[in-house]
């Protein structure tokens, strides 16, 4: 109790801390609006976004658009996850494929898919290439972690494949996966709203907005700060969210 | 003998009979027009397909030179004239129709030069170097102020040297600003801006240009259209151009079709808002929205193009 409430001190020091650096900024930089807007006005603007119910439809947009690339790259990386964590030969058929999603720039796939998929379903491919590698690696090494014997005891005891996966396997990986999926979907997010400005798509989106008031007034920083305050809430949210499940079932397991 | 010049006569006639539908057949007005086009001017002139999911826009005019293609999902792509036409040139199945924007380019005075006169000891930002701002101030007034330029990447960029009266990058005082609208209109109202009241439009380059070729045309957007050889987009473009002839005759037009719309789902779709699109177009139309059918505006379209190497256009590139 007394380590959760120094904790959470420490936590509120550090929030305190970033204000007061804003502030100081923002009074050192003359023009601020056009720079780095104070908190104070930053904070007035995103009170105006959220009466607005666009805000909200811009939020649920890109939120969805996330989950969607989110949860194809989870079947994905499931899949190969399973196959690879299994048969090493498949694992090392994987790899480079791996190391080149890793590494590719960002700006690349997005002009890629641009005329595949259109400027609107581009920043899902995107989110989905790039959380593929972490959450794959997740799952390779959930089963890589699971002992041999306690494999080879659920063969030998003559359990069926699908036994074997939905009592032993998946709770045993399941850990794994939820860090993965905690690790990766806070970036994801980011990658989605990246990918909505770099691909131009003028659809709701928080990255298209952000984009649009750039491009209408860029000499007006504030509406700027202002989705990006939100987004940091959203982020910050989803993480904690994540988090305390993370936690629950960890918890719960070794309970 | 009279009979095979009867049977002769017959097959010509019947040969004559032949030909003449496919020569007058009119070509398939085009439905479901599907449109792409940059956000910013151009956008402006689709004021009444707000609402058409088969109008899209895009915030990257790079991005919209890609659906160039023959594999691209759009009828009609709108994008700046030099772009569409190098991309014709190098193979793109698409035929220009009509330009739509004739130019939005402005040189804003920040209000630091004493003497009020743009000249080489002064301090001037252009923003695109060897992009069409560059390119186009330099076709007007040659390198005289070549020493006095610097270059910033973007027009927001400028509009930042605008609205503060410095150029951050270099820290120097700037004295004019090579901008266009409708960012231009943004920056001359931000309250904010540490030139505010003081700066203002020093020379607009359209008539600029007029004067240095002879009374031409600068044709900045275009639009391109494709499979010309199976449709006709007559209707749809008649109606573009009677619309663009609207709202420039009555800029609160624009008003009357956004204005109920939430002002940010505009700005996204259009890159301007509502008032924005008003203000600038009721400033002696700031946008340069027109139309002008491509086939009739051939000699100033060879004319904008030799500025940025191109060589004439055949009638061929033509719908």
């Amino acid at each position: 109790m007394k380590s959760s409430l120094k904790k959470s001190l420490y936590t509120t020091l550090g929030i305190v801390l970033l204000l007061i650096g804003w502030v100081v900024i923002s009074s050192i930089i003359k023009n601020s609006d056009m720079i780095f807007p104070s908190p104070l006005k930053t904070f007035e603007e995103t009170l105006l976004l959220l009466k607005k119910s666009y805000t909200y439809a811009c939020i649920w947009e890109s939120v969805l658009r996330t989950i969607i690339g989110f949860s194809i790259s989870f079947v994905l990386a499931f899949v190969l996850g399973t196959l690879g964590g299994n048969i090493p030969n498949i694992k090392h058929v994987i790899s480079p494929l791996m190391s080149v999603l890793k590494s590719i720039p960002t700006a690349s796939i997005v002009f890629l898919f641009l005329v595949l998929v259109g400027a609107k379903n581009s920043p899902i491919v995107m989110v989905g290439i790039i959380s593929l590698p972490i959450q794959y690696e997740a799952v390779l090494r959930g089963f890589e972690n699971i002992g041999k014997e306690l494999k080879d005891a659920a063969r030998i005891d003559g359990a069926p494949l699908i036994t074997r996966i939905v009592k032993v396997y998946i709770p045993n990986i399941t850990p794994y996966v939820l860090v993965g999926i905690v690790s990766s979907f806070s970036l994801s997010f980011k990658i989605e709203i990246m990918s909505e400005v770099i691909s131009g798509t003028t659809s709701k989106g928080l990255g298209s907005i952000i984009a649009a008031c750039q491009k209408s007034d860029p000499t007006n920083m504030v509406p700027i700060f202002a989705y990006s305050l939100i987004t940091i809430v959203i982020v910050s949210l989803l993480s904690l969210i994540l988090y305390i499940l993370e936690k629950r079932f960890t918890v719960g397991k070794n309970n | 003998m009279k009979k095979r010049t009867l049977a002769l006569l017959g097959l010509i006639a019947g040969l004559a009979s032949c030909q003449t539908p496919s020569k007058t057949t009119s070509l398939e007005e085009k439905e479901d027009v599907k449109v792409i086009c940059p956000t910013g001017a151009p956008a402006v002139a689709f004021y009444n397909h707000a609402e058409d999911d088969r109008f899209e826009t895009n915030s990257v005019p790079s991005n919209i030179v890609s659906f160039l293609n023959e594999a691209s999902p759009y009828d009609m792509v709108v994008i700046d004239t030099v772009s569409g036409i190098r991309a014709i040139n190098n193979g793109a199945p698409y035929k220009m129709a009509a330009t739509i924007t004739f130019g939005n380019f402005f040189i804003a005075a920040t209000g630091n030069d004493d003497d009020g006169v743009m000249d080489s000891d002064d301090k001037i930002v252009l923003f695109g170097q060897n992009q069409t701002p560059d390119l186009l101030f330099h076709y007007i007034y040659g390198t005289q102020f070549d020493s006095a330029i610097e270059y910033v990447n973007a027009v927001s960029d400028a509009a930042g040297c605008l609205a503060s009266g410095k150029n951050v990058a270099t820290g120097n005082d700037v004295d004019y600003v090579f901008v266009a609208q409708p960012v231009l209109f943004a920056t001359l109202n931000n309250k904010n801006a540490a030139t505010y009241g003081k700066s203002s439009i020093y020379k607009n380059i359209q008539d600029e240009y007029k004067e240095k070729s002879s009374n031409k045309e600068l044709v900045q957007a275009s639009v391109f259209v494709k499979n010309t050889d199976k449709y006709s987009y007559d209707s749809y473009l008649s109606s573009l151009k009677d619309d663009i002839d609207a709202v420039v005759s009555n800029p609160n037009l624009v008003i009357e079709k956004l204005g109920d719309l939430d002002e940010n789902a505009v700005k996204t779709k259009y890159g301007i808002a509502p008032a924005a699109m008003k203000g600038v177009l009721a400033s002696n139309n700031g946008l340069g929205l027109g139309y002008k059918k491509a086939k009739d505006n051939k000699e100033n379209i060879n004319n904008f193009i030799s500025i940025f190497g191109l060589s004439e256009v055949s009638d061929e590139i033509f719908a």
